[in-house]
């Protein structure tokens, strides 16, 4: 449990500890300033654009014509240099002839000397080909950087077009683009990096140990100090966002992005505190991610490689939805994408803490294996992993090997396989590490040892047998009595009735015919005995009992299969999932064993299998 | 109070602690003597659920340590060998946070400070503080919410000779409150003046667990050194009374009447610990 009061006293600390670090203020300031500089400054989008200050000469027809045909040169008399603030790029021109326009228009060659301390040399041949190639042929230049120009043989015209060395879109993307890009680093910067070192900083001056062994819990440090982080980290984005366009924060969308940011960013802080007990190994973590970061943005739209690790940032997706908020896209076209940013930020915090907690957790004996004793954090933490395997790791891979010929082969029953056993499949991970993690004991001491296996097993039968009696009875009410004239293939019926199950048989039966003997075979293991054993293992030997411990057999017997229920993610089927639960409940408790709910559950799912197969 | 058994530890190959057991009874000083890399760090390591140990039992009020870590953690204290406060915050809210924390009132912060004579700094930074009253800080914190047991590895290192007096007479009052003392320390003179009872610690393994009283009685020679007025002066002579002469010797020279003093050789605890550790300190 989380006890409230815990966290608004360490809270209270962290307070305390930030007050008293002027660092601290000079990094929000900082940043805060840079993005209110960026946000109220003119852009300059070409980077050959110059702005010319004539020093020495006088050609009126000079200067106008530049003006006029120009547009990538502004030219300022020394007067109007002066009234004009901030101007970099400055060329400085001398304008060598003494006639200038006179010698322009008879056409002799007049003298410029350009100089400029703010440019490179390659940026100063740029600006001299600019004038040359494009406007005045006849000019002879004198770079003061030893570059001497043959006067052009060709008179007639210029060697080639303009070289456009770089193109940016409008001067409001850009903007959009680096403030985007600004509030994502300081989040990043607050919430991750500094909560990093924060954390790290603690453990290696021992505080945390000191407050560990008060009545305070590792949970209640680790949600403390992420909160605090939160606040400065989500005061920072917000401001910045003020400065750049106030609209956007009146949007929910905002909000919900930053903090599940912020959540994310604090689960990753969690985790790399729970490995490293150096300060100095996570400022190096901070800044290796940092430029990892700068490098996989840079790189990724040059480099096909990278493209899909730095689609699967975290940046990526805070970069994308401030983008999409600035310019106005609806929601609608990026919802789905921003859920999914969503559900991860809310499932990662229960792993991140779980770990941290369990790191730092007091350390009993390695031999002394102890009875698996499940609590609630438990469930929550391997239901955590079990999402997070399914909105992040599943996807990643899939679009990591999605190309590789075999998967394409079989990718309709690997599919199939996926959407029945979505539970199932990381489970078959999770459940086994974690029992030897945590209470060092192999996956089958969770409730599969029997002294009489078959016995058990054969109750499972006879318990399906009485099911599937009281199943036809009902059925045989329904075809009968409630909707007579119902025919098997009649699908009108499911589809007035159940919507969804309909959808599932139709796409099930579409993707069902092209399968082969083998994958029935498959089909039939993973149904029949991965799935059952899986979800058992987990609803009825970690949940019933974790909640049993808590409130007692009924509400035990009840929420287990509630969540069994609604896990199925099924709602019409929500009442037989329920049935089922409560079953395969009540045959655990009878029996205390995991052999009967399991052989229950397993022929369930091979009868449905084989109706399912029959409505082919 | 606590029960320790058999209790190891082991660091890959090296074996830190081996099969060690001792219990501390309630309202004992309970001194850890041993040279270093013995083993005396772990096992409060292992106590305050720091390092995690191969086998072993440590039960603390008659319930498992590792089960019931969260409920036992606030029975005792716990006194490291560095420093661990927060040190830009002043010493008084460094205690007030872990008050807030034992939900206990302040007032309680300012009495211990002043049991460790650092009311006068109460509002200094403990990042300015030297290493002495950082320790006698951590003292103070760690005495806070009133332990029945506490485990201190080292208290009076780097404490000069007026704080190390303030720290054993605090020690004792506890002791005599009814809080067990658990203490490591190398300081044989310490350990003799303060502890109710000792044990020694070598190579991970207790060699010996007895009163500092007993130690000597068992380890002290039967020697007495006995000076007498002699036609030629005084002259001291040295007596065994483990041997039939010397007894002898003795019973005729008090017969005589011509004794000065008489001393018993009491042997230092510091040669009954090299005795039985077979080295030197390092």
């Amino acid at each position: 449990m989380i006890r409230f009061r815990y966290i608004r006293i360490l809270f209270h600390k962290e307070l305390l500890r930030f007050l008293a670090n002027p660092a601290l203020w000079v990094l929000l300031i900082l940043f805060f300033s840079m993005g209110a500089l960026v946000s109220v400054s003119d852009v300059i989008l070409e980077r050959d654009v110059f702005n010319v200050l004539v020093l020495e000469g006088d050609s009126s027809d000079f200067l106008a014509f530049l003006d006029r045909n120009e547009p990538k040169v502004s030219v300022y008399t020394p007067e109007a240099f002066r009234k004009k603030k901030g101007l970099n790029r400055v060329v400085l021109l001398r304008l060598l002839s003494e006639a200038f326009d006179q010698d322009l228009r008879a056409g002799r060659a007049p003298a410029v000397e350009i100089r400029s301390d703010e440019l490179s040399r390659t940026d100063l041949v740029r600006f001299r080909d600019l004038l040359v190639k494009n406007t005045f042929l006849y000019l002879e230049v004198r770079v003061p950087l030893d570059i001497r120009l043959a006067r052009p043989t060709d008179s007639r015209g210029p060697a080639g077009p303009a070289e456009v060395l770089h193109s940016v879109d409008a001067p409001e993307d850009l903007k959009r683009m680096i403030m985007a890009l600004l509030i994502m680093i300081s989040l990043n910067i607050i919430t991750f990096n500094l909560l990093t070192v924060s954390f790290v900083e603690e453990k290696q001056s021992r505080t945390t140990l000191a407050i560990l062994l008060s009545p305070a819990r590792s949970t209640e440090i680790a949600l403390a100090k992420g909160l605090f982080f939160l606040v400065p980290g989500l005061s920072l984005a917000a401001s910045l966002t003020a400065v750049y366009r106030p609209d956007i924060l009146a949007n929910p969308v905002f909000w919900a992005t930053m903090v599940s940011g912020a959540l994310l960013y604090m689960s990753m802080a969690l985790i790399v505190a729970s490995f490293v007990e150096r300060q100095s190994t996570a400022t190096l973590i901070c800044l290796g991610y940092l430029f990892f970061l700068a490098g996989m943005f840079i790189l990724a739209p040059r480099f096909t490689a990278l493209y899909p690790i730095k689609n699967h940032l975290p940046e990526n997706f805070l970069f994308s939805v401030l983008s999409f908020l600035f310019d106005g896209t609806p929601f609608a076209v990026y919802a789905n994408f921003f859920w999914d940013f969503v559900a991860v930020s809310l499932v990662l915090p229960i792993v991140a803490v779980g770990l941290f907690s369990r790191r730092l957790a007091c350390k009993p004996p390695t031999k002394e294996a102890r009875d698996p004793r499940w609590t609630l954090s438990d469930c929550a933490m391997i239901l955590a992993l079990c999402l997070l395997f399914e909105f992040v790791f599943a996807p990643m891979l899939y679009s990591l090997v999605h190309d590789l010929p075999i998967l394409s082969r079989h990718r309709l029953s690997g599919i199939l396989v996926l959407y029945l056993a979505v539970f199932a499949v990381p489970l078959v991970l999770i459940l086994p590490v974690y029992m030897r993690v945590k209470f060092k004991k192999r996956f089958r001491d969770i409730g599969f040892q029997s002294p009489r296996p078959l016995r058990h097993l054969l109750s499972g039968a006879a318990w399906f047998c009485a099911y599937l009696g009281g199943l036809l009875v009902v059925s045989w009410v329904l075809v009968e009595v409630v909707f007579p004239g119902f025919a098997p293939s009649d699908f009108s019926l499911l589809e007035r009735v159940n919507p969804q199950q309909a959808m599932f048989i139709r796409t099930a039966r579409h993707l069902l015919a092209g399968l082969g003997t083998w994958h029935w075979v498959l089909f039939g293991a993973v149904m029949g005995v991965m799935v059952p054993v899986l979800e058992e293992a987990f609803f009825r030997g970690c949940l019933l009992n974790a909640l049993k411990d808590r409130w007692g057999t009924r509400v035990a017997l009840v929420g287990s299969a509630l969540a069994f229920g609604i896990l199925h993610l099924n709602v019409m089927l929500l009442p037989v999932y329920f049935l089922l639960g409560i079953l395969t409940g009540l045959l655990y408790e009878r029996t205390g064993n995991l052999l009967a709910p399991v052989a229950f559950h397993s022929l369930n799912n091979i009868a449905s299998l084989m109706v399912l197969s029959a409505l082919l | 109070m606590l029960n320790i058994q058999g209790l190891t530890v082991h660091f890959g190959p090296f074996v830190a602690l081996d099969r060690i057991s001792f219990h501390l009874n309630p309202g004992e000083i309970f001194g850890f003597l041993g040279p270093n890399g013995a083993g005396k760090t772990t096992t409060l390591k292992v106590l305050t659920g720091q390092v995690r140990p191969m086998e072993g039992k440590v039960l603390l009020g008659g319930r498992s340590l590792w089960e019931s870590f969260e409920d036992l953690k606030c029975r005792f204290g716990y006194v490291p060998d560095f420093d661990n406060h927060l040190e830009e915050l002043t010493a008084f809210q460094n205690l007030a946070l872990f008050c807030r924390l034992y939900r206990i009132s302040t007032d309680r912060a300012r009495e211990v400070l002043e049991a460790v004579e650092l009311i006068g700094e109460r509002d200094q930074k403990v990042k300015n503080f030297s290493k002495g009253m950082k320790k006698k800080l951590t003292i103070a914190r760690e005495i806070l919410h009133r332990p029945e047991l506490i485990y201190l590895d080292e208290p009076t290192a780097n404490l000069d000779v007026h704080s190390t007096a303030v720290i054993r007479a605090l020690l004792k009052g506890l002791a005599k409150g009814g809080a067990t003392v658990f203490c490591t320390t190398h300081n044989m003179e310490e350990a003799e003046e303060l502890c109710d009872r000792i044990a020694i610690l070598d190579r991970g393994r207790t060699v010996e667990i007895d009163t500092p009283e007993g130690f000597k009685a068992r380890f002290a020679e039967p020697i007495v050194r006995v000076t007498v007025e002699g036609p030629e002066g005084r002259e001291t002579l040295s007596m065994r009374l483990d041997e039939e002469d010397g007894r002898a010797l003795l019973a005729e020279r008090i017969r005589l009447g011509r004794i000065v003093s008489i001393h018993s050789d009491s042997t230092p605890l510091k040669d009954v610990f090299l005795r039985l550790t077979g080295r030197e300190f390092r």
